[in-house]
């Protein structure tokens, strides 16, 4: 789904130039650029979250792919790109798709409390579900605080896949592994983390 | 909440989603083996993984790609609600909610118009196999026709998918509820629970087990004023959770599905034991426990946080407190609770009264705690406790009897319960025990727990058995003699009173005794031949573990007897025995007479067990340590590899089996000469040993031993001599002062010392093995004469010839009757007589060491450090023949061999070269002796050790001095002279 971006977002948005330089160089290996990276991205991706979901009901179901490819779009430009250069883009992205996720859980928590005042949920249905979503989308943060501590390989690919929505393959590309065992990985991870939100249990 | 990051867990789940869904319990079950955790981890994942549907489904796979942070499940609001017609029912109020799903009252239309219950079961189970499973029970369901028992009308399935069930309409409350609302007392509860308790026995006598017990699905209704029990939902626990695998159990847990507080031990257990009647006795037994004391015998925020395999493990195992003493504790409890905060009127005369909790409990029974203490103490307790035993073959066997036994209590008639059986009081020492292992009294506790446990399972297997097969009354004399036997057992372990121990292993072997007479005497005419050859066996192993060889044997050749007379002389008992016999006879030292015992066995084993059945590995790994102690390595090492093979796959990679054989291997090949090997072998060992229980001090002791030797062969003494210490104490904690691995122990201390030149404290370490190995062992063994000829070498080293003569003396009496001719012994005699270093005696010793070495060049490689030693011995005996032009190129090829194979500057190197210089000399090549001589003094006087090198440094000096002399170049030999003032004066260095 396209989102039009309005004129004055326009103004503040990075220039497409500006992350190419930036991927560039950390390709060459500059490790300070990579830290620039992330607010670029993050801040791309806010508003157009901000813009979609103030279009959405409350159980919003963030579209994660097209959100991040249009960012892509808007910030790398068309132009080929080697898939090394792709990958520190789509790492980037799935990390703020996260924090973007994660903000808006809390400030619905803090909506419900009563601390800020938005429009009125449309059913009683609308405000249980969004109000799971958001326990959930928390609990999902933990569990991948876990997850990014004690195995990296499986948290960068629930990263990629979900946050970033890449396919299997480009997942696989991105990360140099094949497509087999990242289909491994991603399924182990998703019962785990299931099960870390979910039961809760032993 | 389960580690992430284990591979194993990541690839046995992957594995087991590429196989049939059917096949997956099982195929996790044996990628598991043993590993609990792990097994119960993986499938805690694959329950999720079913469970997970669309949940994080790839945006790019779904529709318009959007997030789904919730699973399918609970994505979709239950749409059924009051005012839905399912199928002929008109669903109206909901009444009940649980984390099986919703119940509904409902309207059923036609073809009779009534009220029922409906319960629709929530998303996630597989309705078609729930509805399935109903259906193969319907039949039997119809036939249950009691008054206390709600029908089960119906089941099938919602429009949107879910499974539903309807039964009759019970407008109750939970049994336990109703009684504490009504404040009914002790005798009017168990009238109620009479009747739950003949419903549930109809529904046994139709063939249908409930499977889910508990107080919400005992209901209680109001009959023209008189309370009525009905028992609701037969059928629905087994359409639902039925196979009882671990996917249903760890999704009924994982979900949080009723609580496991009313499960019996065998439903946690997973074990594949399928449930019966006596599940639902048991369930029973939770109830009325409840009933009675207001508690369940197990904590339910307990089990709750307790985590999978500690639930488990409770259950199985903990024994809860009687109802009577649950009372005085509570009161206890609170009453401690109460002093604690600080009661101000504790200076009053009134005694600090009972908790109000259980006064609570006592009020809503009509009484007062204590009385209710004395109403439940005797028949009550004992009726509870034997519902609850944790075997089932221990319960009551019927609904029936409980019932009967319960009505018995009420009209004063004895009742069958009675107090705890010998067998019951067995199992709780042996408890009580393993917690003393746990605090330290090692050798004591783990023989008794091992002897207890084995006679105690046995007695039951057999009881069963019997009972199946035989008649009643034959089954009850069975159960007669297994409890005779257990009783002795139980006097037995009583006489061990932890207080009145004065050593260990004194207690233990009289309690051994004792019990081993009792056996001879009459008890085993008493018992089964079965039941006596298995006491037998237990007996001889626990007499084994203590190192008591002699008793050991004779009760190992009984049993074997008896299992050939009872089972054949193919019988997998049989090979039992002849494994163990082998065992006993191999840490004799009397490695032909295993041999072939243990070959027996290994038949016997892979004909029945099949080829790589874990107890071929043990067998395998008992008879590999028996051909390498006959000397034949090469024959050992494809045995010992082959245990090392199966136990990698049963029980698997990780496990103690695993690490005892590449101990073994680790320990062949180390003697072969492959020390790199040896050590990556023994330190794979180690890292299994300390990932699952290194805190064992046997296992830890025979790691630093196994260090020790390593650091020997390198001829790091001072290090090496540490770790053997440090070992002997541990094995000297664990086992006592009397012990073969103690002895062990000893002697390879014995023998570091004496490297180091340490030669009082060699002597003293030899002369302990020595009178530890006679005990154990008796004076005519090889292992004695070994010993004495350790003590030989450091009499003659130390100077005190007279000792060392009269020892030798000693020794030769015994040398005849261990002359059995085979290589080690005669490695050992040729080594002994060496000592006599007398021509006489060279010449006596010559054909031997001629033989040794012959065998020696057949049987081993190149690189063998034995080569070598051989070599040198025979160089050494003809040079004291004055044979050197025979004796010269042996000790040149020793000195060639041992220079590759251990270094120029290993101890056992110099040992060549100080030979060699001799016999050059002797031969007039000074030449050719000199560097050598110099070499060896640089290599004493640049050793570490100090103590070595004050002793050995005059030594080589004194060698030196020869060569010169010798070599007729006396400037030089006064030279030396000088400097051997200076050493003995203490002027250390070159």
């Amino acid at each position: 789904m396209e989102q039009e971006a309005r004129p004055a977002d326009r103004v503040k948005m990075a220039r497409v130039d500006d992350v190419t330089r930036i991927l560039t160089a950390i390709q060459e290996g500059k490790a300070e650029a990579s830290s620039k990276l992330l607010p670029l991205v993050y801040d791309q991706l806010r508003r157009m979250a901000q813009q979609a979901m103030a279009q959405e009901r409350p159980d919003h179901t963030l579209q994660a792919t097209a959100l991040v490819h249009e960012a892509y779009l808007r910030l790398v430009g068309s132009r080929d790109m080697e898939w090394a250069n792709r990958a520190h883009f789509f790492a980037a992205a799935a990390e703020a798709m996260r924090r973007i996720l994660v903000d808006h859980a809390r400030r619905y928590g803090r909506v419900k409390r009563g601390g800020e005042r938005r429009r009125e949920p449309i059913s009683v249905a609308d405000l249980a579900a969004a109000e799971q979503a958001s326990e959930q989308i928390l609990a999902l943060d933990e569990a991948l605080r876990r997850l990014e501590s004690e195995d990296d390989r499986l948290y960068q690919v629930v990263m990629l896949r979900f946050f970033a929505g890449l396919s299997v393959e480009d997942t696989a590309q991105a990360m140099g592994l094949s497509a087999r065992t990242v289909k491994r990985e991603w399924t182990y991870a998703r019962a785990w983390l299931y099960r870390a939100i979910h039961a809760g249990g032993p | 909440m389960e580690n992430v990051s284990s591979q194993r867990a990541k690839d046995i789940f992957s594995d087991a989603l590429e196989t049939p869904f059917d096949e997956r319990s099982a195929f996790v079950q044996s990628a598991c083996g043993q590993d609990k955790d792990l097994a119960v981890q993986v499938h805690n994942l694959l329950v999720a993984h079913e469970e997970a549907g669309e949940f994080l489904a790839s945006p790019t796979q779904d529709n318009n790609g959007a997030i789904r942070l919730v699973a399918n499940v609970e994505r979709q609001p239950p749409t059924e609600g009051p005012g839905t017609v399912v199928g002929r029912y008109k669903l109206l109020q909901p009444i009940g909610e649980g984390g099986f799903g919703v119940v509904y009252m409902a309207d059923q239309q036609e073809p009779i118009r009534r009220k029922v219950a409906l319960k629709i079961i929530k998303l996630g189970m597989d309705t078609k196999q729930v509805i399935a499973r109903f259906e193969s029970e319907r039949q039997a369901l119809a036939l249950m026709d009691h008054p206390n028992i709600a029908s089960v009308l119906d089941a099938g399935a919602t429009e949107t998918g879910r499974p539903y069930f309807v039964m009759e309409l019970v407008k109750g409350i939970p049994i336990t509820e109703y009684c504490d609302r009504n404040n009914l007392a002790t005798r009017e509860r168990l009238e109620l629970f009479t009747h739950v308790c003949q419903a549930v026995q109809h529904a046994h006598q139709k063939g249908i087990i409930h499977r889910d017990l508990k107080p919400r699905n005992i209901l209680v209704t109001l009959h023209d004023g008189r309370p009525v029990p009905k028992v609701i939902d037969f059928g629905v626990a087994k359409a639902t959770q039925q196979p009882l695998t671990e996917k249903t159990m760890f999704t009924e847990f994982g979900q949080f599905v009723g609580t496991p507080v009313y499960m019996s031990p065998e439903q946690a257990e997973l074990s594949g034991l399928d449930v019966d009647t006596r599940s639902d006795i048991y369930s029973l037994g939770v109830l009325l426990y409840e009933l009675l004391t207001g508690k369940t015998p197990f904590d339910a925020a307990r089990l709750r946080s307790a985590g999978f395999s500690e639930m488990q493990r409770i259950i199985r195992e903990e024994e809860p407190p009687r109802p009577s003493t649950r009372i005085v504790e509570d009161t206890k409890a609170l009453r401690h609770e109460s002093t604690k905060e600080g009661d101000s009127r504790t200076d009053s005369l009134r005694a600090p009264g009972p908790s109000p909790l259980v006064t609570d409990i006592a009020k809503r029974r009509h009484t007062d705690p204590s009385t209710l203490v004395r109403a439940l103490r005797g028949d009550l307790d004992w009726i509870v406790m034997r519902a609850l035993e944790k075997d089932r073959t221990r319960r009551y066997e019927t609904a029936n009897e409980f019932a009967k036994d319960v009505e018995r209590h009420l009209t004063n008639q004895p009742v069958v319960a009675g107090p705890p059986s010998a067998a019951y009081k067995l199992r709780k020492f042996a408890k009580r025990n393993r917690a003393s292992v746990a605090a330290g009294s090692v050798a004591v506790a783990g023989i008794l727990f091992g002897l207890a446990l084995s006679t105690y399972g046995y007695c039951q297997a057999s009881a069963d058995r019997d009972r199946a097969q035989q008649a009643e009354q034959l089954a009850k004399q069975r159960e007669c003699q297994a409890e005779s036997t257990a009783r002795l057992m139980v006097d037995m372990l009583g006489a061990v009173d932890p207080d009145r121990m004065h050593g260990v292993n004194y207690t233990v072997r009289q309690m051994l005794d004792h019990f081993a007479a009792a056996l001879d005497k009459g008890l085993a005419k008493g018992c089964s031949p079965k039941v006596e050859a298995t006491v037998r066996a237990a007996v001889g192993r626990s007499y084994l573990g203590l190192g008591l060889f002699p008793p050991a044997e004779s009760q190992l050749r009984r049993a074997l007897e008896l299992t050939r007379n009872e089972y054949g002389e193919r019988g997998v008992e049989v090979a039992a025995c002849l494994h163990t016999l082998g065992e006993i006879l191999l840490r004799k030292y009397e490695p032909l007479k295993a041999e072939s015992l243990l070959r027996n066995a290994l038949s016997i084993r892979k004909e029945r067990l099949g080829e790589s059945h874990p107890d071929v590995a043990k067998t395998l790994s008992v008879l590999a340590t028996c051909v390498f102690c006959e000397g034949l390595p090469d024959d050992a090492e494809p045995l010992y590899r082959e245990a090392l093979r199966i136990r990698r796959r049963v029980p698997g990679d990780g496990y103690l089996d695993v690490a005892e054989s590449l101990r073994e291997l680790g320990d062949l090949l180390h003697e072969g000469g492959a020390f790199g090997e040896a050590e990556k072998l023994w330190s794979e060992a180690r890292a299994i040993e300390v990932r699952s229980g290194g805190h064992d001090p046997g296992l830890t002791a025979r790691h630093l031993r196994d260090q020790g030797h390593a650091l020997k062969w390198q001829g790091e003494y001072a290090a090496a001599e540490e770790r053997y210490q440090e070992s002997l104490e541990l094995y000297r904690k664990r086992f006592g002062d009397s012990h073969p691995e103690v002895a062990q122990a000893w002697s390879a201390l014995g023998s570091v010392h004496f490297r180091r030149a340490d030669f009082e404290a060699a002597e003293a370490a030899f002369r302990d093995a020595i009178a530890m190995r006679r005990r154990i062992y008796g004076d005519q063994h090889l292992l004695v004469l070994a010993e004495m000829k350790n003590l030989i070498e450091v009499l003659v080293a130390k100077g005190d010839k007279q000792e060392a003569a009269s020892v030798l003396h000693e020794t030769l009496d015994m040398v005849p009757s261990l002359l059995v001719g085979h290589h080690p012994t005669a490695r050992t005699l040729t080594e002994l007589l060496d000592v006599l270093q007398d021509a006489e005696a060279a010449l006596l010793a010559e054909p031997l060491y001629r033989q040794a070495l012959a065998l020696d060049r057949q049987r081993l490689s190149e690189q063998h450090p034995l080569l070598p030693q051989s070599l040198t011995n025979l160089g050494v005996i003809l040079e004291r023949q004055q044979k050197y032009d025979a004796a010269e190129p042996l000790l040149r090829e020793a000195l060639h061999l041992r220079r590759s194979i251990l270094g120029d500057g290993h101890h056992d190197t110099q040992v060549t070269k100080a030979s060699l210089v001799d016999v050059y000399c002797k031969m007039g090549r000074h030449s050719d002796a000199e560097p050598l001589a110099l070499e060896l003094y640089a290599w004493v006087s640049g050793h570490s050790d100090g103590t070595l090198r004050k002793r050995y440094a005059p030594h080589a000096i004194e060698i030196i001095i020869k060569v010169y002399e010798s070599w007729e170049r006396p400037e030089k030999a006064a030279e030396w002279r000088t400097r051997l003032t200076d050493v003995n004066n203490g002027k250390d260095g070159p």
